[in-house]
């Protein structure tokens, strides 16, 4: 693939997933380090390694794969320039308010503090569920079977009514 | 109905106007912070074998200088201890596997919890090819070290020491070379022991923070 059509491919596969991607990261994201670092990060690993994307499962499964591979990797301290980094001037984050954003937030909020009392392996789960992923390709970015995926999705339900339940009365 | 309404939260929580990316100016910046990576990785490879480069140069000169024939053995062997931690620190840094992103959590996390008890063989193993080398050496180079009058060896260090009548502080008197060499004993305890406390304040915490998301994604099969 040429330089240029590789830039305009990449283009494409960060424009589409952007919101997927942040979604993820501002799970994973753990005081000093914010969601936007982690973003950055992301898309910063995606260029890197899209040259060695062979095509074996779907663009959007790879880069959920990155996203929560990266995501993790931040969390657990695993990487050694864990410090946060300079933030890119292409991208700009702004706040903006909506109609109906204190109830949506305030919810989501409530999911967000649910999904934190899962342990990590349960997280990852859950956040490539939320995002409508199949457990087919749940399995493939995780390295689980689609059965052991299932089986873990039934308990990870049944905590997650238990703790979200009572906060939407 | 549930878990659609939990996937709408989890999709509004974050609205499509609360951040914009300049895809042209983008690939700048991810140039840009490449270089700087490449840069940081190359500067770090330059420290690592900086020091044993150093050594190589500053022992191979003193055992061309130094009369002393025991003294000039341990420089020799010094030299190539130095070649050999090069060798070994290559070594361990090509058999850790690559950190490849695209792979599954779960074989990521094998793959790095695999890097990380290779680190810490590496660094609860220095006693055996980081210290008791040099060590012996030290010694040696400290116990052969005479008097250089004796040798008529006067380079411009030795004369400045007989001038202001500081060749005491050479290690040629008994005293002197047990100074030294509790000296170096002293320092390379001190090197153990920060070595395996990099393992247990640092590693194993992180390798068992992994193990127990292993067993985690393990459970319930």
């Amino acid at each position: 693939m040429n330089r240029q059509k590789h830039d305009f491919v990449l283009e494409a596969v960060i424009k589409v997933n952007t919101h997927k991607i942040f979604r993820i990261c501002s799970i994973y994201a753990v005081s000093p380090i914010e969601p936007q670092d982690l973003f950055q990060e992301v898309v910063f690993q995606i260029w890197k390694s899209y040259k060695s994307f062979k095509g074996k499962s779907s663009i959007d499964t790879w880069v959920y794969k990155i996203a929560l591979n990266v995501c993790f990797r931040s969390k657990m301290k695993l990487d050694k320039s864990n410090a946060k980094t300079e933030r890119f001037d292409s991208i700009h984050f702004t706040p903006v308010a909506k109609e109906n954003e204190d109830l949506e937030q305030e919810r989501f909020q409530y999911l967000k503090a649910c999904i934190a009392t899962l342990n990590e392996s349960d997280t990852s789960i859950i956040v490539l569920y939320l995002e409508d992923l199949s457990y087919k390709q749940i399995a493939v970015i995780t390295g689980l079977s689609e059965n052991h995926i299932a089986v873990k999705m039934k308990r990870i339900r049944k905590k997650l009514l238990a703790c979200i339940t009572p906060k939407m009365k | 109905m549930f878990e659609q309404e939990l996937k709408d939260i989890w999709k509004k929580g974050y609205q499509e106007e609360d951040f914009k990316i300049d895809l042209s100016r983008l690939k700048t910046d991810l140039k840009g912070k490449m270089d700087t990576l490449k840069r940081s990785i190359r500067r770090r490879d330059i420290t690592e074998i900086g020091a044993s480069i150093f050594g190589i140069l500053s022992f191979s000169y003193l055992a061309y200088e130094i009369p002393f024939p025991a003294t000039k053995i341990a420089c020799i062997l010094t030299v190539l201890w130095f070649v050999y931690v090069i060798f070994k620190l290559k070594k361990n840094k090509k058999q850790k596997q690559p950190i490849d992103l695209s792979l599954t959590f779960r074989d990521q996390i094998t793959n790095e919890k695999a890097n990380m008890l290779q680190e810490v063989k590496l660094l609860n193993t220095v006693l055996y090819w980081y210290v008791i080398p040099p060590v012996i050496f030290n010694v040696i180079f400290i116990w052969g070290f005479g008097n250089p009058t004796d040798f008529d060896w006067t380079p411009w260090i030795i004369e400045k020491l007989v001038d202001n009548n500081k060749l005491d502080l050479l290690p040629i008197s008994l005293l002197m070379k047990l100074l030294y060499v509790f000296g170096i004993i002293g320092f390379n305890v001190f090197v153990i022991w920060l070595n395996k406390r990099a393992v247990k304040k640092t590693l194993m915490p992180l390798i068992e923070n992994i193990d127990t998301v292993i067993s985690q994604l393990e459970d319930e099969k």
